[in-house]
This record gives C-alpha cells, structure tokens and sequence, in this order.
C-alpha cells in the first residue's frame, strides 16, 4: 500500500528512511521527539519535497487528489481553523470528500459527545483529539496517516482514541494504518510491526509480537558476559554490576544460560538500548 | 474547490457582526457625506482584504499543513482565494453601487446614473492592486511578516517617488511641461480608466501566477 525511500536534508538534521505500510497492517513509527517521525509523515503527504528517493502510495508515484481521498490524515499540531463548529466542518467535508459519510460523522460525534453549538477552540485536548480521528476516519479511507494522535492527552481519552482506532480496522480490514508516536505503550497493544527511528534513521523494524516475545534484557556481570554466546546479542550497555545486553533470540539464553537474570523488556527499554547501547564486535 | 469557497465563507460569517458593523458605518456615512464613491471604496476595499484574512486563518496554529492534505491541488488553494476575492468584490462592488445609484437618483436632480457608475469603477483597480500584492505576500511570508513588508513597501514606494520628483528638478526637468505632454497622450479620462484597469488586471494575473509559484514550492 504504501513504499518509500526517502532522505530529505537539513541544515542539522538529516532524514534517511525505508520502510512499507502492508495491506491490512497498522505500521507504527516510533521514536524520541525530533527524531524524524512527523518529518517522515509530512513527506508522504508532500507537505514537504525529498532531497533523494521515491514515495509509492497506491502503486504509484504521484500523490494525486484521488490518493487524497482514500487518506485519513490527523496532524498533532495542525487541523481545521478553531474557529469553525462541528457543523461548519461536515459542510466542508461533504464538499470536500466523494465518499464522506455524514451519518457516521455525526453519529460518532455523538458517540464521544462533542459539542455542537461550541467552536474546537472551546473544546478540551480530549475532545479536539476525538474530532480529529472522526475526520479522518469518516470518508471511508484505506490509508490513515495518523501523526502523533494521542499527544498530550490523559490515559482515558488515549484509550478511547487507540478503541476507534481498532474499531476502525475491525471493520474495514483492508485498510492500513500508519500512526507515529512517541508514547510506545500506545504503539505496543495497537500495532501489528513497528519501526524504530532515531537521529532520521530507521534502527529497527520488527513485529510487534517478536519484539515482545523474543527481544530480551539479559542482565551479566563481567565473568558471566565473557562466557556469552555473543551472537545473538545486539547492543550492550556497561552498568555497575556488569552489562545490561539486548538480545533477540530469548529463548536460546534461557535455554543455554538458566543462571543469568534475563529481563521481559518494554518498548521504552528496547529504544533505549537500541539507541544508547553500543554495538556488540 | 466548492468545499474551500464554503470554508472560506463559513469564516467570514464567522465575522458577520463585524461585516454587519462596516455596513451600519456606510450607511451612516451615506447621510453625513456628499462623495458616495467613499463609501463604496470603503466598504469594497473592507470585504475584499477578508481575502487575506481567510489566508491567516487558514494558516493560524499550523492550519495549512492540514488543510493541504485535503483531496485538492495546492494551485486549487491559490485558484480559489482569487475566485474568493473576485466573487466578494463583485457582489460587493455591484450592490453598493446600484444601491447607491438609486438613492442618489431620489436626491439629486439631473443625477447621471451611467456616469456615476464609471465613476464609481475607479475603486476595482485600487482593489485588484492591493490583492495583487497582499495575496503573494501572505502565501509567502504569514500574515504578521506580509504586513510588516507592505508596509515597508509604502515607505519605500513613497521615498523613491520623493527622490525621483528631486532628481527631475537637479536636472532641470520642467514637471509642468512634462504633464501636459502626458496630458496630450491621455487626455480623455475615460481612456485613462480603462487603461489603469486593464493594467491592474494583468498586475493581478501576474499575481495570480506568483501566487501559484509560492505555493507549489511551500513547504508545511
């Protein structure tokens, strides 16, 4: 469904960045603030022009208004005027979108009882956050593009909005979603694969499923790290009591090491590692 | 386009009680002035920089990266604040000078209605000009830089004239002589009005088209 290669240069930063979006797939990007994400987002939605590379969304090149109307995009720090109301903004979407479904539009503001008669200016993050996502997901889109659409919200409102999320691909299975966030939580319990970004650069791309079960923390001391099998390690950091060392083959050091602590890591400790850690000769 | 003229619309209802404030100032000034033509500058010239401001809005809290992942072209963003501009200016421009027409057809005796509306199309080229220089501005540089370069344009434009006046007289130009050279090319004001509304229109198609190339080459 959707296919880059792109580097995009700046004066102190620099964005090198491969990956796919799969048919059916919700893809999450992952990484610190400033590490490339929404630069990555923008470019797919040619926001912003790439230096090098390609972009295919829909088998081909071009970003055309048809591929436009077959995305659901929510921008974390960008959306309609705040001055408008609710109703203001289904008279546009209807004359903006072939396929935008008034009904369901107004049936979810309902649902997550948004105000009518109140300009978005007025509205809570929460609910500017829901109105978003309804957008988005109300002209029958294949691809959401979804920038960072749990920011800045308390957990409630987050959970509410990663439930439209898998509503949304319970019921259309076809469609894809790719959503950045620096909250991995969010990404751990919603995504299918996940890719890793740090200083422009894609670190890691994996399943969600592998990176939970078969990514590993093993926690040595000096004697124990030097009788490892180094082969399946990735990174290491030097703590106090030895070596803290990522691995991605859990089940081999829990078979062949039974004495050493081995840790069940979070995607917080994974990026940490993966971005802090030193490479293993 | 269709959804961009509504959202466009839409914020200037937003504005009604203000639109409906500079309507209440007009017809109060038709009783107190004796020059109508005012009135229907003020208030054209009023509306139609509502264009601009459509532009800050559009752009307020990062609206515009947003608003360009909507199914349109960027030329169609362009396409449509000068579809805007010219949809308001005309039926601006139209109603308060039939209206006027009118009432001064009720107070004047002898009132030339066909001379009193060409008279009163002196004020498009004055507003074609400030669009054509507003819109590229604002695409370009946002609302608070585009009115700081404007209004240092002015100044410049004013300075430069101001100089150029100097330098005819250091060279022993005679202004005078000058004018009524002019004068004897351009000696019928209505030719004179046409000619500057057909400059004004291809200054704004010019704009239009630098417009065009600010957008396509925005990055959001």
């Amino acid at each position: 469904m959707l296919d880059i290669n792109i580097k995009k240069k700046y004066n102190h930063f620099t964005l090198d960045c491969s990956m796919k979006v799969n048919q059916g797939y919700i893809t999450g990007i992952i990484g610190q603030n400033g590490a490339g994400k929404t630069t990555t987002l923008k470019a797919i939605l040619n926001l912003i022009s790439i230096d090098e590379g390609y972009i295919r969304l829909f088998d081909h090149d071009k970003l055309t208004n048809e591929d436009k109307q077959k995305i659901g995009v929510v921008l974390s720090n960008s959306g309609f005027c705040e001055r408008f109301k609710i109703s203001d903004i289904i008279s546009i979407l209807e004359n903006l979108y072939q396929d935008f479904d008034k009904d369901e539009f107004i049936k979810q503001c309902h649902i997550f009882q948004l105000p009518f008669d109140k300009k978005i200016k007025e509205f809570s993050n929460g609910m500017k956050a829901k109105l978003k996502i309804i957008i988005a997901m109300t002209h029958h889109a294949k691809l959401l593009i979804l920038d960072e659409p749990t920011a800045g919200l308390d957990a409630i409102a987050r959970d509410e909005v990663l439930s439209l999320l898998r509503d949304y691909m319970e019921k259309n299975d076809d469609c894809s979603i790719l959503i950045s966030s620096h909250i991995s939580s969010d990404l751990e319990n919603l995504c299918d694969e996940l890719y890793m970004i740090d200083d422009g650069k894609i670190i890691l791309h994996e399943e969600t499923d592998v990176l939970l079960n078969q990514y590993a923390i093993l926690k040595v001391n000096e004697d124990q790290y030097n009788e490892l099998d180094r082969q399946y390690l990735l990174k290491r950091i030097k703590q106090n009591y030895g070596y803290d060392c990522l691995t991605n083959q859990k089940q081999y050091y829990f078979d062949n090491y039974p004495h050493i602590v081995i840790e069940n890591n979070n995607i917080d400790e994974l990026i940490m590692m993966m971005i802090r850690g030193e490479n293993i000769c | 386009m269709l959804g961009l003229l509504i959202k466009d619309m839409k914020l200037m209802l937003i504005e009604k009680k203000y639109f409906s404030l500079i309507l209440l100032i007009a017809i109060m000034l038709a009783f107190t002035v004796t020059d109508m033509a005012f009135i229907i500058t003020y208030v054209t010239i009023i509306f139609s920089s509502y264009t601009v401001t459509t532009i800050s809005y559009d752009e307020a809290n990062n609206g515009n990266a947003f608003l360009m992942t909507l199914p349109f072209d960027r030329s169609i963003y362009v396409k449509e604040k000068y579809l805007f501009a010219i949809i308001i200016i005309s039926i601006i421009f139209i109603s308060t000078t039939l209206i006027t027409a009118i009432y001064q057809n009720f107070t004047i005796q002898n009132f030339n209605t066909l001379e009193w509306i060409l008279s009163c199309t002196l004020v498009l080229p004055i507003v074609f000009l400030m669009l054509s220089f507003m819109i590229p501005l604002h695409l370009k540089f946002g609302g608070e830089k585009a009115r700081s370069i404007l209004l240092t344009s002015i100044g410049i434009i004013f300075v430069g004239g101001f100089l150029i006046v100097k330098f005819i007289e250091i060279i022993n130009i005679n202004l005078t002589t000058l004018m009524s050279v002019l004068n004897s090319y351009f000696s019928d004001d209505f030719i004179i009005s046409i000619y500057v509304f057909l400059i004004s229109v291809i200054v704004m198609i010019v704009s239009y088209f630098i417009s065009q190339h600010i957008i396509k080459h925005k990055e959001y």
